[in-house]
């Protein structure tokens, strides 16, 4: 054996146990919480001298057998690597036995029982199982609605932001909200436009933002992005000021820390009497939500300055104005915004009063120190200054406010 | 079959078994989220529903205005604060203005009552969530959450956040099992393939740094140096250990012979001027004895090479080096016999694959060498008798004459190494 095949050979020996040594790390983490002992007096309440037709070998508890298959409902067919709960407790997944896909569970104590199934891209199952049973159990499982456009980490660790199209929208002209059919028989427009949202407002924040003290270089990857479609059930932009979503989606996507109603486009300028708000923001704790056209991409930008980031306007006008602590783009007084001037090494005498002149007199007791064009200023021009960028690279660094460990 | 390769085989086996885990181990998951349904009307809350739910809780939007949120333990304590958004206040903006000058207008929606949930991760200490409004400093609403965890673990009573499994077996100090962290004491469908894995991953390293230490560790080669004066020869091994070779010395031809029998040297480094047996007859020694013969020998000696002992010994040796000599000479002469070994090897390797006359072989590898040292010993004959300044004396007319024969005969020996590889083909052209 020359000294070239004694390397290749070793070389694919240490590979192999490199693998190995991933692999079964890999499948160490993921084993999951194992099967729980049941508590003593479970045990205790448990009849001896009943027949024992089968033992479970971790718990000693006599049950019987039962085995789960899983199936794909819009295929019938069978669907593997399906997790399944056992009254709460991981028992497994299935796996392929020959066109099955099947999970043989410990021996499972006579009485009722709740088997929860749930695989990434479907719905979770819940079904309630009387032991004995007839065996296999049958689970059919439904594809989502919710699809994954980029998926960079855990909920916890990651800004969610899931769209969903509106089936409505506005004719300001005449002043009336409109049906839109566009995506509703469109799907495919719809991803488009979410896709085009998310590369040209969302993935650009690095070229709107300031440059001296950048947003984190990976912010990208700081997102998870869906989109939620069902043909029976859509948004409607325009009931309320932020619009509504159906409830199944929020079962569905419990995790959203951002919604995101897009409708196709707004019709006419609010050139009279007011009209409908083309953009607005509901930012509850749970369910958070905004409305925006798809064909205004720096409008999204503010909108998601306010429902992403935190950030107030800082035009003059009938909108909401605190200081948004920490790292604010508004203060509350003028000393307060020249001493964190000050702090920041920025120009204290940029500090301004938020007020307007022109067409009507406007003063508010609230302070601003971005330059303008500020796109909290115009929303459909500009950049985000140096107090706005903070408090964007603030939220991007606090993402995991609950302080889950991932 | 070697064990070595027995102990690799159960190890790649074991490794495809506990792989075919991977696709079947999945990750259990735990996280459950609280959603309270509310509403508030005039200022007064009142829960409609608290639900307990398998998913993950949204994060928090940094700050808020409106109410604050605390979830509280049942001792009391607060576990946790956070801003919960009045709910009847949505805001938003309008673009108005012309088509050229658009121009933005804050909207801003309140209402006297709206519903809203407010939603947060399951967390096993918190029973009670409570809504506050720290502007007026009263409390909206308090929910109870017990009855409801209750229900849920009712329904769900192996889940690891079940107050009554870690409740009931750990004191309250200790830290109760976490959700998703695999109990030692406990087996799992993934955990034992994984540990197996991991196991056989180890043993295969372990094998593989091993063999790496039995098969590619770097042994310098041995050379022996043959001198009859050691002062000398261990001159010259310091040099070949700064070469990276490793040394041995003979002081003498018989010493040499029988350091021949304990140990085959990867090259010979022999002097001429010893005695009582020279460097010549140890050579002829050497290339007697078929345990030896195939030692490369290089010649290092004082003594000026003659035309008589290139057409006697030529074939017998790889070189010839006059001393004094330097590290660098050394190395490179060295070097090169090892190099011209190696491409023979090569060639000879690269041929046994193709249907070549084995006849050929041999003579093509044979002339390879010879031709090459014969140019070698050449062009230190030209050098040493200065032919080519043409200050050659009478007595070395003779040597000028068996140098031109030496010539020729290398000529022909060329001509037929190059009759030789035509007809092997470019298949073994090094």
């Amino acid at each position: 054996m020359n000294r070239r095949t004694q390397i290749l050979i070793i070389g694919i020996i240490v590979g192999i146990g490199i693998v190995a040594i991933l692999a079964g790390i890999m499948m160490y983490m993921n084993a999951g919480v194992p099967t729980m002992t049941t508590p003593a007096e479970r045990i205790q309440g448990s009849p001896p001298e009943q027949p024992t037709p089968g033992q479970n070998s971790s718990t000693g508890i006599p049950g019987y057998g039962l085995s789960l298959s899983t199936v794909d409902m819009s295929t019938g067919k069978s669907l593997e690597n399906v997790s399944v709960y056992l009254d709460g407790g991981y028992e497994g997944s299935t796996s392929a036995r020959g066109t099955t896909a099947i999970l043989d569970l410990n021996p499972v104590p006579e009485g009722q029982h709740t088997l929860r199934v749930t695989k990434s891209g479907y719905v979770d199952t819940t079904q309630s199982v009387v032991v004995p049973s007839a065996s296999p159990i049958k689970i059919g499982l439904y594809e989502q609605a919710l699809v994954t456009v980029q998926e960079t980490g855990s909920h916890d660790a990651k800004i969610d932001i899931v769209f969903i199209p509106s089936n409505t929208t506005y004719n300001c002209a005449e002043q009336k909200k409109i049906g839109s059919t566009q995506y509703v028989t469109d799907r495919s427009l719809f991803v488009t436009d979410v896709n085009r949202i998310v590369s040209k407002s969302l993935f650009s924040l690095d070229s709107v933002t300031d440059k001296t003290g950048p947003i984190p270089g990976d912010y990208r990857d700081r997102f998870n992005i869906y989109y939620y479609y069902n043909s029976t059930q859509f948004a409607d932009a325009f009931t309320g000021c932020a619009g509504t979503i159906p409830e199944k989606f929020w079962k569905t996507a419990p995790f959203a820390d951002i919604v995101i109603i897009l409708y196709p486009t707004y019709y006419s300028l609010d050139t009279g009497a007011p009209c409908e708000p083309n953009a607005c923001v509901n930012p509850g704790t749970g369910r958070s939500w905004m409305k925006i056209p798809a064909d205004q991409k720096v409008l999204f930008l503010h909108e998601s300055g306010h429902a992403i980031f935190g950030l107030i306007d800082t035009y003059c006008g009938g909108t909401e104005y605190w200081q948004n602590e920490p790292d604010p783009n508004v203060w509350s007084s003028q000393e307060s915004c020249m001493q964190d001037a000050k702090n920041n090494s920025w120009d204290p005498s940029a500090c301004r009063q938020i007020l307007q002149v022109h067409p009507t007199a406007c003063t508010k007791q609230f302070w601003r120190w971005d330059p303008d064009p500020d796109i909290m200023h115009d929303g459909y021009s500009g950049t985000f200054g140096k107090a706005s960028t903070r408090r964007i690279t603030y939220t991007f660094n606090n993402i995991n406010a609950w302080g889950k460990t991932a | 079959m070697k064990p070595s390769y027995c102990f690799t085989v159960i190890c790649i086996c074991c490794i495809l078994f506990s792989l075919t885990g991977i696709v079947t181990a999945d990750s259990a998951q735990y996280d459950k989220y609280v959603s309270i349904h509310l509403n508030i009307d005039n200022g007064k809350v009142t829960t409609e529903s608290t639900e307990i739910s398998y998913g993950s809780a949204p994060n928090l939007i940094p700050t808020q205005e409106g109410f604050m949120g605390e979830l509280v333990a049942a001792d009391g304590s607060i576990v946790k604060t956070f801003p919960v958004w009045d709910p009847r206040v949505q805001f938003g903006d309008a673009i108005t203005g012309t088509p050229d000058d658009p121009k933005i207008q804050g909207v801003v929606v309140r209402q006297n009552s709206a519903d809203f949930v407010v939603t947060f991760p399951f967390i096993r200490e918190v029973t009670e969530f409570r809504l506050n409004n720290p502007a007026k400093g009263t409390l909206l609403s308090s929910v109870n959450l017990k009855p409801r965890i209750d229900t849920f673990f009712e329904s769900y009573p192996n889940d690891p956040d079940n107050p009554a499994l870690y409740g009931s077996k750990a004191p309250a100090t200790d830290a109760p099992p976490q959700a998703g962290t695999p109990d030692s004491g406990a087996t799992t469908s993934g955990q034992f393939p994984g540990m197996l894995a991991m196991a056989s991953g180890a043993a295969m390293l372990l094998v593989g740094g091993l063999a790496s230490a039995r098969f590619l560790r770097k042994v310098p080669k041995d050379i022996l140096i043959v001198d009859d004066d050691r002062d000398i020869s261990e001159v010259i091994a310091g040099m070949l250990k700064i070469s990276g070779y490793g040394s041995r010395i003979a002081t003498s031809g018989e010493e040499c012979l029988k350091k021949l029998e304990s140990a085959v040297p990867a090259l010979i480094l022999l002097d001429i001027g010893m005695e009582p047996m020279d460097g010549w007859e140890t050579l002829k020694r050497i290339k007697k004895n078929p345990a030896t013969k195939g030692i490369p020998v290089i010649m290092l000696t004082a003594r000026k090479l003659i035309p008589t002992d290139v057409e006697e010994y030529g074939i017998f040796i790889e070189d010839y080096i006059m001393k004094p000599v330097t590290t660098q000479g050394l190395n490179d002469a060295i070097t090169h016999v090892f190099s011209r070994q190696q491409m023979i090897r090569e060639k000879i390797a690269a041929a046994k694959g193709a249907a070549i006359n084995r006849d050929l072989l041999c003579e093509d590898a044979r002339l390879t060498k010879v031709v090459d040292v014969n140019k070698r010993l050449w062009d230190l004959l030209v050098k040493t008798y200065d032919l080519e300044s043409g200050m050659m004396l009478g007595v070395e007319d003779e040597v000028s004459l068996a140098i031109k024969n030496i010539e020729g005969t290398m000529r022909n020996q060329e001509d037929r190494l190059a009759q030789i590889q035509r007809n092997l083909g470019s298949g073994i052209r090094g």
